[in-house]
């Protein structure tokens, strides 16, 4: 894990973007909610090593996919040496056994599992359709995969462009909306690694992702949230939308009543985006219980007034 | 200490389990035949609950001490020992003294108070007490004071309390020395009750069941969004009070911002605290004591709140709760301007 400054991260990886492929990029994860919220402030830095990168629409994710891995190693990036599946893929492997298109920057030790790294993934073929898929991408230097999650569809829905740059991020409140949707229960599954030494839930790690957005967010009024979450879910999942409004909470509310998640949580954000803040866990379920009643419960009544939720 | 599954398994009425005591808790009882009531329930619950003893407790009834000690006489012939043994019944009177009817079982005043206390946090109109009906009485003749209203009668101070006849007479009594004489008997005052006054500022909190909270986010929302919340809340018997409320009533008064907001609930539901908190903060937590508050909610219970308007959007609590909260919150200079004002409308 790296202290990463977001600027100096963004600019590099624009400007070794293909021109033609800027528009099918946004940057998700951490280091957009870094670059959102502390882009103008040197001092602060994000604790991450992965900065991932959403190609869309799905039909040219492929396509861009390509091009971007082709043009960054001709400049000198590399494929990551650490992990699984750290050798390409071929046309034999299998879709699901490809590896991902992790690139680590020029002059950087590819084998260091310290060292970040881009990793590109894809919007869903079907944001209908549950769980993880991979997208086969060859490039000159094998086959790979893009994997894909079902909830990033909302994570491009009107995604930030910043100009001097020329590449966009999710915003803050899609991301938080994302990982909602990815977790609409606690489930024990841990993630690979731990956080700082600890074993964590995965779904602690990406609710109290949300907690740290909206702690960042500071907003007064997170209808606002709402308001942006139900036009994301209108044109991500149609006449779905108002089924998925109805589970956007629930994972969210089952973190803030178990104080053993809440705290993994908590660690996570102290880990990560919150770090040197000082944040305390009761602040944090304060913010939760904020969001829960101004955008979660705001959502649920648009979509019971739609009488589709069941 | 609450224990759910004890509590799920009896049937009975009972109120609380607390340090491994189940008790009934009655406020202002009137009735022998709900004490009667009272005690089979408890000895139903001891007679399923063996290593639970029981405890019926009796703030400020209006029932004598003798007729009291002739219930648990009908008790004690009624029930085997081995059951009125394990049951008690004991009085809180209203100078918040312990006085056991039964034989006394162990069990500290502490917990008593604590047990009377979260009862009247679950339902706080049914905890009322009678010597609370003339601090009630106080607060709105004073209120008709402030605004140099006409005399009114026992009935309609009885109507605007929401009190029997009884109490409200017994409530003037008490304020007599201070009421002007009329052959009418129309009451108002015809001079400040200085003492009843100091006695209604002391029990201020408890009797509006007042709670204050906290930001503890580091991101506090500030008083106009907690405001403009309160606008959006239509239908809803909700009051400013505080600061703000004290300004609407004396526009002249030297006070510049407010230091919290203050709002007045007259709501019948216990849990409309709950609700309009989680409208406007869900994020505030209960201050701890000494803590400054950001939020504070107190809690109307009379049938007529004496709200004014709606004026730029709001109901305005009523002079009395705004003065009681200058004073709570410190601004004695601004708070004595506003008494002032109260004590030349009490001169008749």
């Amino acid at each position: 894990v790296s202290d990463l400054s977001p600027g100096d991260v963004f600019r590099q990886v624009a400007a070794a973007l293909p021109e033609q492929c800027r528009e099918n990029l946004l940057v998700v994860g951490s280091l957009a909610a870094g670059y959102h919220f502390f882009r103008d402030d040197p001092e602060r830095a994000v604790r991450t090593k992965d900065v991932d990168c959403v190609l869309e629409p799905f039909h040219v994710a492929a396509d861009a996919g390509q091009k971007i891995a082709n043009q960054l190693i001709n400049l000198g990036w590399h494929h990551r040496k650490t992990g699984d599946f750290c050798a390409a893929g071929t046309s034999e492997t299998p879709d699901e056994h490809l590896p991902a298109i992790r690139l680590v920057p020029p002059g950087t030790n590819p084998e260091s599992s310290a060292q970040w790294f881009v990793e590109l993934l894809s919007v869903p073929r079907d944001p209908t359709v549950p769980g993880r898929t991979f997208t086969r991408v060859v490039t000159e230097h094998g086959h790979y995969g893009l994997p894909s999650f079902q909830f990033l569809a909302v994570t491009a829905f009107e995604a930030i462009h910043v100009e001097e740059i020329g590449i966009r991020y999710a915003r803050p409140e899609m991301m938080a909306l994302a990982n909602l949707m990815a977790h609409p229960r606690i489930t024990p599954d841990p993630i690979k690694g731990g956080v700082a030494g600890r074993e964590i839930k995965r779904c602690n790690k990406d609710l109290g992702r949300v907690l740290a957005l909206a702690k960042l967010a500071a907003d007064d009024d997170y209808r606002d949230w709402a308001r942006l979450w139900e036009r994301a879910l209108k044109q991500c999942y149609q006449d779905q939308w108002s089924r998925c409004a109805n589970d956007v909470g629930k994972g969210l509310r089952e973190l803030l009543d178990s104080e053993a998640d809440l705290e993994e949580a908590w660690h996570t954000c102290d880990m990560g985006l919150l770090s040197g803040t000082g944040v305390s866990i009761g602040a944090l379920k304060a913010v939760g219980n904020r969001l829960v009643a101004d955008a979660v419960e705001w959502l649920e009544a648009r979509g019971n007034e739609t009488g589709e939720i069941r | 200490v609450y224990d759910a599954n004890v509590m799920k398994n009896s049937s009975k009425n009972l109120d609380i389990l607390e340090n491994g005591v189940g008790y009934v808790v009655k406020t202002g009882l009137k009735d022998v035949r709900t004490v009667r009531m009272a005690l089979l329930d408890l000895a139903d619950f001891v007679a399923d609950s063996p290593a639970i003893p029981g405890v019926l407790v009796l703030e400020e009834p209006e029932i004598s001490g003798e007729r009291l000690h002739e219930e648990w006489d009908w008790i004690e012939r009624l029930l085997k020992s081995s059951l009125y043994n394990r049951i008690g019944m004991v009085l809180l009177d209203e100078s918040r003294q312990v006085h056991w009817i039964s034989r006394a079982l162990p069990v500290a005043s502490e917990d008593l108070e604590e047990v009377v206390a979260h009862m009247r946090e679950k339902n706080p109109k049914r905890m009322r007490r009678p010597s609370e009906a003339y601090l009630e009485v106080l607060r709105v003749l004073l209120v008709q004071a402030y605004q140099g209203n006409k005399p009114v009668t026992a009935k309609w101070l009885g109507e605007a309390c929401g009190y029997s006849h009884p109490t409200i007479t017994k409530a003037l009594e008490r304020l007599e020395p201070f009421l002007e004489s009329r052959t009418d008997k129309q009451n108002r005052f015809r001079m400040f009750p200085k003492q009843e006054w100091l006695k209604l500022l002391a029990d201020a909190d408890t009797i509006r069941s007042t709670r204050r909270y906290v930001d503890r986010t580091g991101n506090p929302r500030s008083q106009n969004f907690l405001l403009e919340r309160l606008k959006e809340e239509s239908g809803a018997r909700v009051a400013v009070a505080g600061v703000l409320g004290a300004r609407h009533w004396m526009p002249d008064l030297d006070l510049t911002g407010a230091p919290r907001l203050e709002l007045v609930i007259h709501e019948e539901n216990p849990f409309a605290f709950q609700k309009l908190l989680r409208r406007l903060d869900p994020g505030l937590e209960e201050a701890e004591r000494g803590e400054a508050p950001h939020l504070v909610l107190h809690s109307l219970y009379r049938s007529n709140p004496f709200f004014s308007g709606p004026d730029e959007g709001f109901l305005w609590a009523d002079p009395i709760e705004c003065l009681l909260d200058l004073y709570a919150a410190r601004l004695e200079s601004q708070a004595d301007d506003m008494l002032q004002k109260l004590m030349e409308g009490c001169r008749v």
